[in-house]
C-alpha cells in the first residue's frame, strides 16, 4: 500500500477507530495485524520476507540471550560463550544481509560479470533474475540486524515474544521508508497501551497534511522536470546544469522529508513517537554536519554498527601501529560510505557518490587544524555573514556531490565544466525551459511551496514548529490546518488518471 | 585524569575539558576524533573500549570518559 493513496487514508481512518475502541492491552496486536495487512496489500507473498527476517532474528537473539544467561550463571566458560554468540551473530548477518544482497545486487553483479566476460572475449552471458522485490527491505533488514547486534553487545535483553519483535520489525508507517529505530527506543512506544488523546490526533493529522503538501504540491510537481534535465545532459547543459542540481536537491528533500512527515504523523495518531529523520539539513555549515541532519537514522545506524566497531577493532589497532593512528578512521570511513552508496542503489553511480562524499569528509577532517586557526585569526569568520556563506557552500557542495547519482562519472566533470564555461541566465529564455512542462501556475505554486518549506525550516531552528503552533489560539491552529488541507486539495498534483509517483526512498 | 585531558587537548585544543559536559552533543568531538580518542586511550591506558560502550553519554565529558576507562579496567 502506498502512503500517497486513497487506500492508505481509508486504512488509517478505519484502523484508528478500531485501535481506540478495542481493550488497550490488544492495541499492539491490532497494530501488528494492520502492519501485515499494509505490507501484504500488494500480494501476500511479499510478507514472506519480513516474516523470515523476524523469525530468524528472534530465534538467534534468543539463543544469544540464553548463552549470556549461562555465562552469568557461570555454567559455561566466558570465552566459549563469546565464540558461540559470535557464530550466531555472523549467521544472522550473513543470512539476512545475504537475502538483501541477492535481491538488490544480483542483477548488478550479473551486468558487471557479463561486461568483464565480453571484454575478455567470452561469448557466454548470464541472464537477469526478476525477483519479487519487497518494498523497504533495506530498512527492516537494517533495523532487525541492529537489534541482533545490540543483543550480542548486551545493550539490552532479547525480546521473548515473537509477535512483539514482529511488530518492531514491521510497524507499518516506518516499514517502507524508515526511520530506522532501535528496539530499546521503541519498546515503550509500541507496547504500552495508549489512551485516546485528541492532541495526538490533531498533531498527527497536521503532520500528515504537511507531508502531503511537500510530496504532492512540491516534489511531484518538480520531479518530472528535474528528471528530464538530468537524464538528457546533451540537451540541458549550461545554466540547466545548475537548475538540475538545485532542483534535484529540493525534489529529494521535499519527497523524502514529506514521506517522513506522513510516517511520523501516522504513528502519532496512535500515540507513538518515532525519531526525527531530518533536522533542517540545508542549514548545515559543513558536510559532516549535513550528514548528521539528513537521513539521521541511517547515518546513526552506520556510525554505531559499522564505523565505531570497525575503527575500534583489534585489526584496526594493528593497522594503526603499522600505518599510523589515523588508518582505522580512514578505513572505517571508506567502508561506511561504500555501504551508504550501495544502500542507495545498485549502480556504480552510487558507489562514486559515496566515495566522493567520503573524500570530501576526509579532506575536511585533515584540514580541521587549518580551519581552527583561520577562525581564531580572522574574527569575521565567527560572524553571521560568514555563517550564511558556510550554509550556501555546504548546500552547493551537496548539490555537486548529488551529480554523481544521476550523471555517469566522467559526465559529472563535463557538465560542471559546461555550466562554468557557458552557463548564462539568458539560456532560460532560449526555448528549452518551455520543454520542461511547467505552466505559469506551476511555477507560482512551486515558488510558494518551496518558500513555505524554507520558512517552516527557519521556524524549526528555534524549536518544533508543531509545538509552537500548539501554543497559538485555537482559531489560528485550525485555520492553518484548514488552509493546508485546501492547499493540498487545490494545488496537489493528482486527479483523474494520475497515479502519485512512489517515494524515491521506497525503492530502498 | 590529567593524562586523559592531555590526550583530549592534543586531539582538539579548543574546549575546556574540565567543565564541558557536551563534547559529543555539541559537536566538539566529531566521530573521527572520537575514534582517535578511543585509539589513544587504548595505547595510553592499555584498555580496549568495546564498541558497545562507544555511545555519546559515555564521551560527553572528561569525567564520563574517565569513568568508562576505570570500568573497562575493572572488567578486564
Amino acid at each position: 500500500m502506498l502512503l500517497v493513496s486513497y487506500d492508505f487514508v481509508a486504512f488509517l481512518f478505519l484502523l484508528l477507530v478500531v485501535y481506540y475502541l478495542i481493550p488497550r492491552r490488544f492495541q499492539w496486536i491490532c497494530l501488528l495485524a494492520a502492519s501485515y495487512l499494509f505490507y501484504g496489500w500488494g500480494g501476500a507473498f511479499y510478507l514472506l520476507y519480513p516474516v523470515f527476517t523476524t523469525m530468524s532474528t528472534w530465534f538467534l537473539a534468543a539463543r544469544i540471550g540464553r548463552l549470556t544467561q549461562q555465562s552469568r550463571e557461570k555454567s559455561l566458560p566466558r570465552q566459549q560463550v563469546k565464540k558461540s554468540q559470535r557464530r550466531l551473530l555472523i549467521l544472522g548477518l550473513v543470512v539476512n544481509f545475504g537475502i538483501l544482497a541477492a535481491l538488490k545486487y544480483f542483477n548488478f553483479v550479473v551486468d558487471n560479470v557479463n561486461e568483464l566476460l565480453g571484454a575478455a572475449g567470452v561469448l557466454r552471458e548470464f541472464s537477469h533474475v526478476n525477483w519479487l522485490f519487497p518494498l523497504g527491505i533495506s530498512y527492516y533488514t537494517f533495523q532487525a540486524m541492529g537489534y541482533l547486534i545490540d543483543v550480542y553487545y548486551r545493550k539490552y535483553e532479547p525480546e521473548r515474544s515473537l509477535p512483539k519483535l514482529a511488530l518492531f520489525v514491521s510497524f507499518f508507517p516506518q516499514m517502507v521508508t524508515g526511520p530506522m529505530t532501535r528496539f530499546d527506543q521503541m519498546r515503550q512506544e509500541l507496547f504500552t497501551p495508549h489512551c485516546y488523546d485528541f492532541t495526538n490526533i490533531k498533531q498527527g493529522f497536521r503532520r500528515i497534511l504537511w507531508g502531503y503538501f511537500k510530496k504532492l504540491v512540491v516534489a511531484d510537481r518538480l520531479g518530472p522536470a528535474i528528471l528530464m534535465i538530468v537524464s538528457c545532459p546533451e540537451t540541458y547543459d549550461g545554466i540547466y546544469v545548475l537548475l538540475g542540481m538545485v532542483g534535484y536537491a529540493i525534489w529529494m528533500y521535499a519527497d523524502f522529508a514529506g514521506g517522513m512527515d506522513i510516517v511520523l504523523g501516522a504513528a502519532r495518531l496512535f500515540g507513538i513517537r518515532l525519531p526525527e529523520n531530518f533536522e533542517q539539513p540545508f542549514f548545515s555549515k559543513s558536510l559532516a554536519e549535513f550528514w548528521r541532519r539528513w537521513h539521521i537514522t541511517l547515518m546513526t545506524w552506520l556510525r554505531e554498527y559499522v564505523f565505531f566497531p570497525m575503527a575500534g577493532s583489534r585489526l584496526s589497532r594493528r593497522l594503526a601501529k603499522l600505518m599510523g593512528r589515523k588508518a582505522p578512521v580512514y578505513i572505517a570511513s571508506v567502508t561506511v560510505w561504500l555501504i551508504a552508496g550501495i544502500w542507495h542503489g545498485a549502480s556504480w553511480n552510487f558507489v562514486a557518490w559515496g566515495m566522493a562524499n567520503c573524500l570530501v569528509m576526509l579532506i575536511s577532517q585533515e584540514l580541521t587544524g587549518l580551519y581552527r586557526s583561520f577562525h581564531q585569526k580572522f574574527r569575521f569568520s565567527n560572524g553571521k555573514g560568514y555563517g550564511y556563506f558556510q550554509i550556501m557552500r555546504t548546500f552547493m557542495l551537496f548539490c555537486c556531490l548529488e551529480m554523481f547519482e544521476y550523471y555517469p562519472f566522467e559526465g559529472v566533470f563535463k557538465m560542471l565544466g559546461s555550466f562554468l564555461s557557458s552557463g548564462s541566465v539568458r539560456q532560460l529564455w532560449d526555448g528549452r525551459f518551455g520543454t520542461l512542462g511547467f505552466c505559469l501556475a506551476d511555477l507560482v505554486v512551486l515558488a510558494g511551496g518551496i518558500l513555505l518549506i524554507f520558512l517552516a525550516d527557519i521556524f524549526q531552528r528555534t524549536g518544533k514548529l508543531g509545538e509552537k503552533l500548539d501554543r497559538q489560539p485555537g482559531v489560528l491552529q485550525y485555520t492553518v490546518v484548514f488552509g493546508l488541507f485546501i492547499l493540498v486539495l487545490i494545488t496537489g498534483v493528482y486527479g483523474h488518471g494520475y497515479d502519485a509517483s512512489q517515494f524515491i526512498y521506497n525503492q530502498f | 585524569m590529567e593524562e586523559l585531558i592531555e590526550i583530549l587537548e592534543d586531539i582538539n585544543p579548543e574546549a575546556d575539558y574540565h567543565t564541558c559536559a557536551s563534547l559529543i552533543d555539541s559537536g566538539i568531538l566529531t566521530s573521527f576524533e572520537l575514534v582517535l580518542l578511543v585509539t589513544q586511550i587504548q595505547d595510553t591506558f592499555g584498555v580496549r573500549i568495546p564498541p558497545a560502550m562507544i555511545v555519546p553519554e559515555n564521551f560527553n565529558s572528561a569525567q564520563a570518559i574517565y569513568r568508562v576507562i576505570r570500568q573497562v579496567e575493572e572488567d578486564q
